[in-house]
């Protein structure tokens, strides 16, 4: 009985205390969202949630403040993210295949270069690799931030991955061989589609990293028609002048949008994506 | 300026490195020679806000209808972002013809040759309506490396609403004391009751306030040769002064003071009525207003009539540089010169980069400015001041951040104004040494 009641006693109390810890952790957002709703001068001196005005002004003050238009921005980082999704998907799977299912030389040896690759900060590779692009005339083009992902750069998802497929029973491969297949045969029917949770995760990280890097798309886009959205975010603060908050709260709600929503449908891959890699 | 993070030492080491790659270039065509008839496109980088992006926008336009074969590229960054990105294009030869610069940098980039010496394309750079103790602050010897756009001045920023409401007086500005501005301030925290608060403490966002103290003892923070010359004693009573400031109350404890000074402008103490005073350049007295919505003034600094000389002087919103290695110095050139001096382009901007130090452009657009950008031009127009001080010098870019760790210090009290004087100088000096 005493077990009983202090079962009903603990799980609301529980839920209530998660309940509050998740509101404050929402808290900062929450209040974006409000204060992209106020009128730009009340927003510092009302720290509270509670509207007394309704303005949608800030949103369409905000799509419009920069030359071109911030639909043109969500265009461009769409665009960005896409192909850094699809360059990602297939050249890291295929890298990873290669570390988890091959022999060659030196094996192991490039699996440490490539890991020691996570571990370069960018302040190290961003002007050679800016004179590189530079005289190659890739500058102002997405081509800087998109190519290096069809080569398998982004070292943290060939980890990922090879983990995934050194989970994978070996016996499917040795059966696919069995009945003739080769290497291209077993990665694309065998192997690919049983990463399917790695792969998801991997689309997901990709989406969230490329939408919210501002490094890399702020050196490499000069022309204001190829901002993205951090870079088009970016500019409406200046610490020198006074800034446009309201514009600013309002453009960065419509920019979570996109993130919300991935995140939305894909954390259930997401879980298990990392479940299983992480896992074993 | 009130400005966010410095960058870090990472691109100090980044700048150091391409200037490696800058020596050997000279520009290559001729600065003097006459525009070209050809199609030439120069791009021009600025950092800034929405507004001035639009503003600067309109201009550039306009430009281009006179100048038909001339494309202007502009790009714009914010203030962090574009420094980080100049770096970088600057070390791979890719830096944009005309830059927005500013004073912290100015001989960073000058002294590794990067910025084109504008006395080369005097023909098509018109400075005869520029006084020359503004002109002055963008020249490193006999070279002039930067034309200053907009011109302001340090100054107290009263809240004449928060006075009012405590019936204290506005004090006589025309002879006060340092002693003074504390002892008013004082007058409004005890009024305040914790709420509202004397002073905004000063010496977390610039250097200006300790260089103005220095210069008012007829001394400086740096001599012509870039060595550090501030006395150590001028530093600690700085120290001294904002600790005293902090510990009556009369400002904000020091949590809150860093806090709110880290929060840029619309968080300030000035901003959100809860201090009566604060150190601000006249410039943001728009943005101030609007922000604060009370009713502000500005006063002169205290403390310049007891001095040697006034501490005052004009300091440079920003310059318009142009890149040494551009192709067309001549028409970077001719563009910077319509900046500075069209009537028609300085209508559109205003004063949105600072009162304009072109004089003629000043009084040209007088009409047009809002009650406290009038003021901010009034103010410029009628307070004395003295030279200018020297050009921040390569390597001491993180004059600010030094100063604001200082600070910080002195108020947690984890170090005396005393210590925190010798260190301040020492490692300026360090900084400055180690740029050569």
């Amino acid at each position: 009985m005493t077990t009983e009641l202090r079962r009903r006693l603990l799980v609301p109390a529980k839920h209530l205390g998660l309940v509050l810890i998740g509101f404050v952790m929402l808290y900062p957002v929450l209040w974006m969202v409000v204060s992209s709703l106020r009128p730009g001068d009340e927003i510092f001196r009302s720290p509270g949630l509670i509207l007394d005005t309704f303005r949608t002004e800030n949103y369409t003050e905000g799509w419009n403040a920069l030359s071109p238009s911030f639909g043109t921005y969500l265009l461009n980082s769409a665009i960005l993210v896409l192909g850094c999704i699809v360059g990602n998907l297939v050249s890291c799977s295929m890298a990873a295949y290669a570390f988890a299912r091959l022999q060659f030389t030196g094996k192991r040896w490039w699996f440490g270069i490539m890991l020691g690759t996570i571990m370069l900060p960018i302040h190290v590779i961003i002007v050679p690799q800016y004179v590189l692009f530079s005289n190659i005339g890739w500058v102002n083009t997405f081509l800087p931030l998109i190519v290096p992902k069809i080569l398998a750069t982004d070292a943290f998802f060939v980890f990922l991955m090879v983990q995934f497929v050194r989970g994978l029973p070996r016996e499917l491969d040795e059966a696919a061989r069995i009945d003739g297949c080769g290497h291209p045969r077993i990665f694309l029917r065998i192997v690919l589609p049983l990463m399917k949770p790695a792969l998801a995760t991997t689309t997901i990280f990709t989406f969230i990293w490329t939408w919210n890097d501002f490094f890399g798309q702020l050196i490499y886009l000069t022309d204001p028609d190829m901002y993205t959205v951090p870079v088009a975010l970016r500019s409406f603060v200046d610490s020198t002048v006074a800034t446009s908050w309201g514009s600013q709260f309002a453009m960065s709600v419509v920019s979570l949008v996109p993130i919300f929503l991935a995140f939305l449908v894909g954390q259930r891959y997401l879980v298990k994506g990392i479940a299983t890699t992480g896992g074993k | 300026m009130l400005r966010g993070v410095r960058r870090g030492t990472a691109w100090a080491v980044l700048l150091s490195l391409s200037a490696s790659l800058l020596v050997a270039c000279g520009s290559s065509s001729d600065a003097g020679g006459d525009l070209t008839a050809e199609k030439v496109t120069l791009r021009f980088t600025w950092w800034g806000a929405d507004d001035r992006h639009k503003r600067t926008q309109k201009v550039i336009d306009l430009f281009q209808q006179k100048h038909p074969n001339i494309t202007i590229k502009g790009e714009f960054k914010e203030w962090n972002g574009y420094w980080d990105s100049l770096a970088t294009t600057m070390a791979a030869n890719d830096a944009p013809d005309i830059m927005q610069m500013d004073e912290l940098y100015i001989a960073s980039y000058a002294e590794r040759g990067a910025l084109l010496d504008l006395n080369e394309a005097k023909k098509h750079l018109d400075t005869t309506n520029f006084d020359q103790k503004a002109l002055a602050t963008g020249t490193i010897g006999d070279k002039r490396y930067g034309l200053p756009v907009g011109l302001g001045m340090y100054s107290i920023m009263v809240n004449l609403d928060l006075l009012a409401k405590y019936n204290i007086p506005v004090p006589d500005d025309t002879k006060w004391s340092w002693d003074d501005l504390k002892t008013i301030a004082d007058q409004v925290s005890k009024a305040g009751g914790g709420q509202v608060f004397g002073m905004q403490s000063p010496g977390i966002n610039d250097a200006a306030g300790l260089s103005i103290r220095a210069r008012q003892q007829g001394k400086a923070m740096f001599d012509a040769d870039a060595k550090v010359v501030l006395p150590q004693e001028i530093a600690r009573d700085y120290w001294q002064y904002i600790l005293d400031l902090s510990k009556s109350g009369a400002s904000m404890s020091p949590s809150a003071t860093i806090e709110k000074a880290s929060a840029g402008l619309n968080q300030s103490a000035t901003a959100t009525n809860t201090a009566a005073f604060g150190l601000w350049w006249n410039t943001q007295l728009t943005a101030l207003t609007a922000a604060s919505g009370a009713k502000l003034k500005l006063l002169r600094m205290p403390g310049e009539t007891q001095g040697k000389a006034p501490g005052a002087y004009y300091k440079p919103s920003m310059f318009w540089s142009v890149s040494a290695r551009s192709k067309y110095p001549a028409e970077a050139a001719a563009f910077v010169s319509f900046l500075a001096n069209d009537e028609e382009s300085a209508k559109i901007l205003l004063t949105e980069r600072g009162v304009p130090a072109n004089q003629k452009i000043r009084e040209a657009i007088a009409d047009q400015l809002k009650e406290t950008d009038k003021a901010a031009k009034e103010y410029l127009d009628t307070v004395p001041v003295s030279d200018p001080p020297r050009i921040t010098p390569n390597g001491a870019s993180t004059l600010d951040t030094i100063l604001k760790r200082h600070t910080e210090d002195v108020l947690f009290g984890r170090t005396t104004p005393d210590q925190a004087a010798a260190s301040f100088i020492k490692e300026v000096q360090s900084e400055v040494d180690a740029a050569r």
